[in-house]
């Protein structure tokens, strides 16, 4: 019972972050052409795409933690 | 060189695919050793047709979020050094840049060729001494025993706790020692360097924490990811200033190595510290050889030895990319093998441990 109320919080928690990720992904292919202009113009530019490198690993990392955790591959304690 | 004259590639879905995998399956190692997966992702973008310098860029840039996450998730278990690792990470930038002025001066005077053999150079050497010193600890450990035993610290090590220069001691919880940083500063250096060389610090900054400093391998591994994350932040503004960072290769790497180091990362939980060596001692052994196979390649490119035959310079670089993938494979293969034996073996005693309640 326990262990079922777990992994749907752990579920929860995984479509939490996922929905930003999915979200960050899909802009990046929508916004394909733009960001590789920001990107190549470089200087003070070049904080765009290292701040959305950063938004990706809080939001992705947090959903692949909860994905390994829903699918009961946790770390030993 | 200005970004404005290079290429982005357009992506195709196998390409993505490709990259993904890649990425995955480097993640998983680096989450467990604490380096050595993207020494792979730079070739395999360059055989897409990215141009080099936009290739290390684009995997720098993947490097630091996928080090910080998985230095999060190190923490949670409680292996993160972190003043450690933030102290040798601000030495490791130095190297970094250093290392990277002898790549351009090498460039500059001897071209591509001159370059390439300097790096494959530098992976036979070190992985040829460090390779075979974490592989034979590791083999005298499993021989002896002793593998569930905490580890022993070395001569070496005990030699640099009792070491005391004042004004620049400070304390190492991990080795649970004062420490002098002017023995942390060439290790740090030495890492950085390195990682500007063949893109795998760790394989210096790992060992050199545990055999040197005294730290655990796996909190060794664990703190790698804070320099590794320091070094790849200073890498990404240095590289994204000059705007030669592809955004887009960066983060589907990044979206398979996220899923990878978090499973590596669990899976030191499972395991004996001597699976860390075991798995970086093959990694390094199987990379060596690799590197090894392209270096008359390059000698003959140079006129440095009798000129090659096309297609036998063809063949040599095809093995050293097959030797190369087969390494970052058969170490996925070993961290999976670990953590899921050592799950079911977990379960099974936890079962066990709860019938036992029961009967009582």
């Amino acid at each position: 019972m326990a262990n079922t109320r777990t992994n749907s919080s752990a579920w929860g928690k995984a479509v939490l972050y996922g929905i930003p990720t999915a979200v960050l992904y899909v802009g990046l292919y929508r916004f394909e052409a733009l960001m590789i202009e920001i990107s190549r113009q470089g200087q003070w530019n070049s904080i765009v795409p290292i701040a959305f490198a950063f938004a990706v690993s809080y939001f992705h990392g947090g959903f692949t933690s909860s994905f390994w955790d829903a699918l009961g591959i946790k770390a030993k304690t | 060189m200005d970004a404005a004259s290079l290429n982005f590639i357009d992506l195709t879905l196998t390409n993505i695919a490709f990259l993904l995998f890649v990425g995955f399956v480097g993640g998983l190692v680096s989450g467990f050793i604490g380096s050595g997966g993207a020494f792979v992702l730079t070739p395999a973008m360059m055989s897409m047709g990215v141009p080099g310098i936009v290739a290390v860029a684009s995997n720098i840039c993947h490097k630091f979020p996928k080090a910080l996450v998985g230095a999060i998730k190190r923490a949670k278990y409680g292996q993160v050094d972190l003043k450690l690792g933030l102290i040798l990470g601000v030495s490791a930038e130095a190297g970094m840049l250093y290392g990277a002025n002898i790549q351009q001066s090498i460039k500059e005077r001897l071209g591509d060729a001159g370059s390439n053999l300097y790096v494959s150079a530098a992976f036979v050497v070190v992985l040829g001494v460090v390779g075979t010193w974490v592989l034979l600890d590791a083999w005298k450990l499993y021989r002896s025993g002793t593998t569930q035993d905490e580890e022993r610290v070395t001569r070496l090590a005990k030699w640099v706790h009792k070491l005391h220069i004042p004004g620049t001691m400070f304390y190492c919880k991990s080795a649970k020692a004062h420490i002098s940083w002017l023995v942390t500063i060439p290790i740090g250096f030495a890492t950085g360097m390195l990682a500007a060389t063949i893109a795998v610090g760790g394989f210096v900054g790992v060992p050199a924490m545990h055999y040197i400093l005294g730290v655990p391998s796996l909190m060794a591994s664990a703190s790698e990811l804070v320099i590794a994350f320091v070094m790849g932040l200073g890498g990404t503004i240095k590289y994204g200033w000059s705007g030669f960072v592809d955004i887009r290769l960066a983060m589907i790497i990044l979206a398979g190595s996220l899923f990878g180091i978090q499973l590596g990362a669990i899976g030191t939980t499972y395991v004996k510290p001597f699976m860390v060596k075991v798995v970086m001692g093959v990694i390094m052994a199987l990379v060596l050889f690799s590197r090894g196979f392209v270096i008359p390649v390059y000698l003959s490119e140079l006129g440095w030895i009798a000129p090659m035959a096309a297609e036998t310079a063809q063949l040599f670089k095809s093995i050293s990319l097959g030797i190369m993938l087969f390494a970052l494979v058969s170490g996925a293969a070993i961290v999976l093998h670990a953590l899921f034996g050592g799950m079911l073996e977990h379960r099974r005693q936890q079962g066990i441990l709860e019938e036992s309640a029961v009967a009582d």
